[in-house]
């Protein structure tokens, strides 16, 4: 079984805290190869993050370069919480929030746009859920989905992170990933 | 199957995820050896790159018909969240709850907006910015409430919405050093709310607002038009003295900042120093205070019994100065848990006393006098008229009985007052000097109790006294006072009627004062500004004329004047 994607250096695993926390303590201490692990463990759920909220490719790859970059700068100062991956989903979000006031604007693509730009990603089913993903959910349901399938945060953290009680993400998760999978489903059956 | 779909999220992102380490690595300095050179043109450089093939992948869709870009057709709105503040602003929600369009309400909204475009971007990025560019802009210097009201037609929206927006104005707020004060609402489909929304230019949700206030204040306190005036900080301090308990209106977080006021501790001081400046808080007794609105002005409205008066003076919220003050007897309650008797007790000991046997026990009135700290009773009972005294213990102070049945009655006018003898009270009662008490007005009314009215100098008096000239209760108002007026200077009904003659001629033409009849004027004020109502008629042409006008009781200027042909 394909383990990693080699073109986009994204891991498909649920990044596990104890590995981000080593590769970010690897950047602090200037080892050679770190800040690779941290972009294959963390990328793919930085960019989708900032990709459900800007809903831009190119605002979220130049979020996704500036949260590397900080994360990059304030290795040395980080304190284990056992919540690397809740630190850099918060700068994330805080990103996109100081982008939106730079520039006034996000410019949201449409669904055809997005669905063109990710040409690349060849498995139908893929492109489809990525899709229904950022389209279908609301802002809330999709930022939940991503924080844990995608970021790996544990449901306890995700209620800390967006102050709402863990009872609601429960329940909004699996409700989003139900309407996920009947809209899939479907789409495929037509 | 929840973890299948999982996979096939995790999947899909990582495979769209575009590979940036080497700008990014490029854009991070090397550490310890400093091997790798920085520079940011690597940056500019995909940046430019990406930019180029969208051209590209537009051009190419435009090309073969696909349409694109926000706004290319028009998108339903599902619910609509408006943030108040000062500045209100409306968000516009699709049923994904992304932002379909933001606008402002008023002048203020328009400016927090700026050149900012939501189109398309989430609920939670919108508030950040917006409620983060209100900060910038000062709005919250002085004031932390906010606002929330959420118009959706489905309950289940409704909840999921201004639980979301509350936490994030909230948490914005909060990383700004401000402890918000969250007032959340459920638009309601109410006439008076829109109406008060069109006529003010206020949006619906703080028009709601107002309504809400007013159904639960005590009638005539507020109007609309005041309150359209206020900001949110002073609707939401005003309905903390309401102590309202709403399914519809909720409140979150902090107690709306009492910032841009002197604050409770400086009022009270205010309001102890007028009534003795060496008064302190541990002096009084049962004080409270709270803040309200009162003739356009905000206000404290303190409360404290000392010596046995009941004390409510009001103090300007924003410089200190006493608006209002007003005492009364402290109304004493007997208390069971300290031995005191109660209106039943007092009953059965007449019961025993006259030894009335129980199927001819008729219920007896008793009356209570807090002042004295006295029960009384006054009836009937075979053909015996009963007046008893008692002290709250049940011991009798007095015991009268008159064999004549016709002789009974509640009140005992024996001792009344005549009118003149308590305006002379009246006037000693506020310390009136003797040389100014002639020329001032004094509306003295008998209903059981006087109640005595009068202007004098910058206050406007309220006494009631019990029929025997006993003090019941005194308020003192302060009215506006033209600064070239000192207290105490008087003006009399010739100089009244010949001021409103001379202002109405040009409308009315030429009236002589020799042809006035019925002249009546009476001290009021309106909204804390001391009037004359003036009343008076004429005959003219065969007709009698009826003229009714309000004047400035310093400047005698008419602020208001109507004239009716009597029938």
């Amino acid at each position: 079984m394909k383990e990693e994607n080699n073109k986009t250096m994204s891991t498909y695993a649920k990044p596990r805290s104890k590995d981000v926390e080593d590769a970010i303590y690897g950047i602090a201490l200037g080892e050679e190869g770190a800040l690779e692990r941290l972009y294959r463990l963390a990328s793919s759920a930085i960019y989708a993050y900032a990709l459900s909220i800007t809903k831009n490719v190119y605002d979220a790859q130049d979020i996704m370069h500036d949260v590397f970059v900080k994360a990059y700068d304030a290795a040395p100062a980080y304190r284990s919480d056992g919540k690397p991956m809740a630190w850099l989903l918060t700068v994330t979000k805080n990103l996109c929030y100081d982008k939106f006031r730079q520039q006034s604007r996000f410019q949201p693509m449409t669904e055809q746009e997005l669905d063109s730009h990710f040409a690349s990603v060849v498995d139908v089913t893929e492109r489809l859920t990525l899709n229904k993903c950022l389209f279908m959910l609301t802002s809330e349901e999709s930022s939940i989905v991503i924080m844990h399938a995608v970021g790996g945060l544990k449901h306890r953290e995700i209620a800390e992170q967006m102050q709402i009680p863990l009872a609601t993400v429960l329940s909004k998760y699996n409700r989003a990933i139900k309407k996920l999978r009947g809209i899939i489903k479907g789409d495929q059956d037509e | 199957m929840n973890r299948k779909t999982e996979k096939e999220v995790r999947r899909s992102f990582a495979d769209a995820t575009p590979n940036n380490l080497e700008t990014i690595r490029s854009d991070c300095p090397a550490r310890a050896t400093a091997t790798r050179t920085t520079s940011t043109s690597s940056v500019r450089g995909w940046k430019w790159a990406t930019c180029a093939m969208a051209i590209v992948l537009v051009a190419a869709l435009v090309c073969t018909g696909v349409v694109l870009g926000v706004g290319g057709k028009q998108t339903a709105v599902a619910a609509t969240v408006t943030l108040d503040v000062n500045p209100s602003v409306e968000i516009k929600l699709d049923k994904t709850q992304r932002v379909v369009d933001v606008t402002a309400l008023n002048s203020d909204g328009v400016a927090i907006i700026g050149d900012m475009k939501f189109n398309g971007c989430t609920l939670d990025v919108a508030v950040y910015a917006l409620i983060g560019s209100m900060v910038t802009q000062g709005y919250f210097s002085m004031s932390n409430s906010v606002l929330v009201s959420v118009d959706s037609d489905s309950q289940s929206m409704y909840d999921e919405l201004v639980g979301y927006v509350t936490e994030k104005v909230t948490v914005t707020l909060h990383d700004r050093q401000v402890q918000a004060s969250v007032l959340s609402q459920w638009i309601q489909d109410n006439d008076v709310a829109k109406d008060i929304s069109r006529t003010y230019g206020i949006s619906v949700g703080k028009a709601q607002l107002i309504t809400k206030i007013l159904n639960n204040a005590a009638e005539g306190a507020y109007n609309a038009e005041q309150l359209a005036k206020l900001s949110v900080n002073d609707l939401n301090l005003i309905l903390e003295s309401l102590n309202l308990d709403d399914d519809v209106l909720t409140h979150s977080g902090e107690q709306a900042s009492q910032s841009n006021y002197i604050g409770r501790d400086a009022a009270i001081a205010a309001a102890l120093a007028f009534l003795d400046p060496s008064l302190t808080e541990s002096d009084v007794e049962r004080i409270s205070c709270k803040m309200d609105f009162e003739g356009g002005v905000m206000v404290y409205e303190i409360e404290f019994v000392y010596n046995g008066w009941e004390y409510e003076i009001e103090v300007n919220a924003r410089n200190g100065v006493i608006f209002k003050h007003e005492y009364e007897r402290e109304h004493h309650i007997p208390n069971s848990d300290k031995g005191e008797l109660t209106e039943e007790q007092i009953r059965e000991i007449i019961y025993e006393m006259l030894n009335i046997p129980q199927n001819d026990r008729k219920w007896i009135q008793i009356g209570y006098d807090p002042e004295d700290k006295e029960y009384f009773a006054k009836f009937n009972y075979n053909d015996t008229y009963y007046e008893i005294e008692f002290d709250l213990s049940g011991k009798i102070l007095s015991f009268e009985s008159t064999p004549n049945p016709d002789s009974g009655g509640w009140e005992v006018d024996s001792d009344r007052k005549t009118e003149e003898e308590i305006k002379r009270l009246a006037f000693d009662s506020v310390n009136v000097p003797e040389q100014d008490r002639a020329s001032i007005f004094v509306k003295c009314e008998f209903d059981g109790e006087y109640e005595v009215e009068f202007l004098y100098g910058a206050t406007k008096y309220e006494l009631k006294f019990y029929a025997n000239g006993t003090l019941k209760y005194i308020c003192e108002e302060n009215v506006q006072v033209p600064p070239e007026l000192k207290p105490g200077s008087q003006t009399s009904n010739d100089d009244i009627i010949q001021a409103v003659l001379e202002q109405i001629k040009n409308i009315y033409g030429n009236i002589d004062v020799g042809i006035v009849f019925d002249l009546n004027v009476e001290p009021d004020t309106e909204n804390g500004r001391a009037v004359f109502e003036v009343e008076f008629k004429y005959r003219d042409g065969g007709k009698v004329y009826e003229v009714e006008c309000d004047l400035d009781a310093f400047t005698l200027e008419i602020l208001r004047c109507t004239r009716e042909i009597e029938d």
